[in-house]
């Protein structure tokens, strides 16, 4: 799937603005896997995609009279995503401060590393699993940028644009991702 | 394990990934490569990450009805159900409701302009003529109070 102008896809904005409950199917269903993906990919708990995932259509459906088709329609929705899932770090941060006030609340759980969750055994492929764990152990911006990148295959300006970075900082810290995750994962990779 | 060396290439390496590099520094990078161990390595390694990384997400398939039942729950605020109404219709209903809300802040106005207030319609002359009767009256009254009050004080001068 490409970021260029999709007259099927166009088509089925234009529908879904008039309230046509099939175009909003048909929308749901052409980008749940991306946003699903995404999402994992960059919170690395699959808890709490269905919920993150099911936000995002119900912002990019309450406000989809406001798409005026210039920029991508997967850009647009990759770039409410990436805003609910920074809220939701923000949120945990948050947590994380106040968790020893309530040490019984659920959220003094962590889930850093969802390697040693039980629940993580979303991808049967070793590596791609190893690739997800590896992710988490990074950077908040790196994580974004190599989700982004080569998860969803955004071209360096759309990244640019979603992040506010410029088109450097998108580069070096692509560079740095991809270094530190080939450090973490030299292994798995040399395998391949 | 990737050797933690430093090489000035590495970074084009991951541009390289990427389609990023121009003719010129695709060949210079082609030419290093036969020689620098490391950047041969990361090389393989940023492939293979690109290469692994792509994969699907198995959605529920009670996903969309999910979000279907979620989107029939939020009620719209009202400028959104008014969006029954054809564009054009809620546009000049805003308009008109403007202009009025415009005349009558400037009717209110001219209204408390002084070169009206000079001339004082017929109810208040009414009002002020009531008033100046009333006045009158009062005033006969305590005229005739303090003559009674005269009267007492001259009948009873010791109690004053």
């Amino acid at each position: 799937m490409n970021l260029s102008r999709d007259v099927e896809t166009d088509k089925l904005i234009r529908e879904g603005q008039s309230g046509n409950s099939e175009a909003i199917d048909k929308l749901i269903r052409k980008y749940a896997a991306d946003v699903h993906r995404l999402i994992y990919s960059i919170m690395g708990n699959s808890d709490k995609v269905p919920d993150l995932a099911q936000e995002t259509f119900l912002r990019i459906f309450s406000r989809l009279d406001q798409y005026r088709f210039q920029s991508s329609f997967r850009a647009w929705i990759i770039q409410i995503a990436v805003n609910l899932c920074r809220d939701e770090f923000r949120k945990a941060r948050v947590r994380k401060i106040i968790s020893p006030l309530f040490p019984d609340s659920e959220d003094s759980i962590h889930s850093d590393d969802p390697g040693t969750r039980p629940d993580f055994k979303l991808e049967r492929n070793e590596t791609r699993q190893q690739i997800i764990i590896a992710l988490q152990k990074l950077d908040k911006s790196l994580r974004m940028v190599f989700t982004l990148r080569e998860i969803e295959g955004l071209p360096y300006e759309e990244i640019a644009r979603i992040l506010n970075w410029r088109l450097g900082t998108v580069k070096s810290r692509l560079f740095r991702a991809r270094k530190e995750l080939a450090g973490m994962l030299s292994h798995q990779l040399e395998d391949l | 394990m990737i050797a933690p060396k430093k090489c000035n290439y590495l970074k084009m390496v991951s541009r390289y990934m990427d389609n990023d590099l121009n003719e010129g520094e695709k060949k210079a990078l082609q030419t290093h490569l036969i020689h620098c161990y490391t950047c041969q390595k990361h090389f393989k390694a940023f492939l293979h990450l690109k290469q692994a990384s792509r994969f699907n997400y198995p959605v529920s398939p009670y996903f969309a009805p999910r979000v279907f039942s979620a989107l029939k729950q939020t009620t719209p605020p009202f400028w959104k159900q008014m969006a029954i109404l054809p564009e054009f219709l809620v546009k000049s209903g805003l308009v008109i409701a403007t202009l009025i809300l415009i005349f009558i802040a400037t009717a209110d106005i001219f209204n408390n302009s002084p070169s009206e207030m000079t001339e004082p319609s017929e109810n208040l002359i009414l009002i002020d003529e009531l008033d100046r009767q009333t006045t009158l009256v009062s005033n006969d009254q305590a005229l005739r109070f303090a003559l009674n009050s005269n009267d007492i004080i001259k009948d009873n001068p010791n109690e004053f």
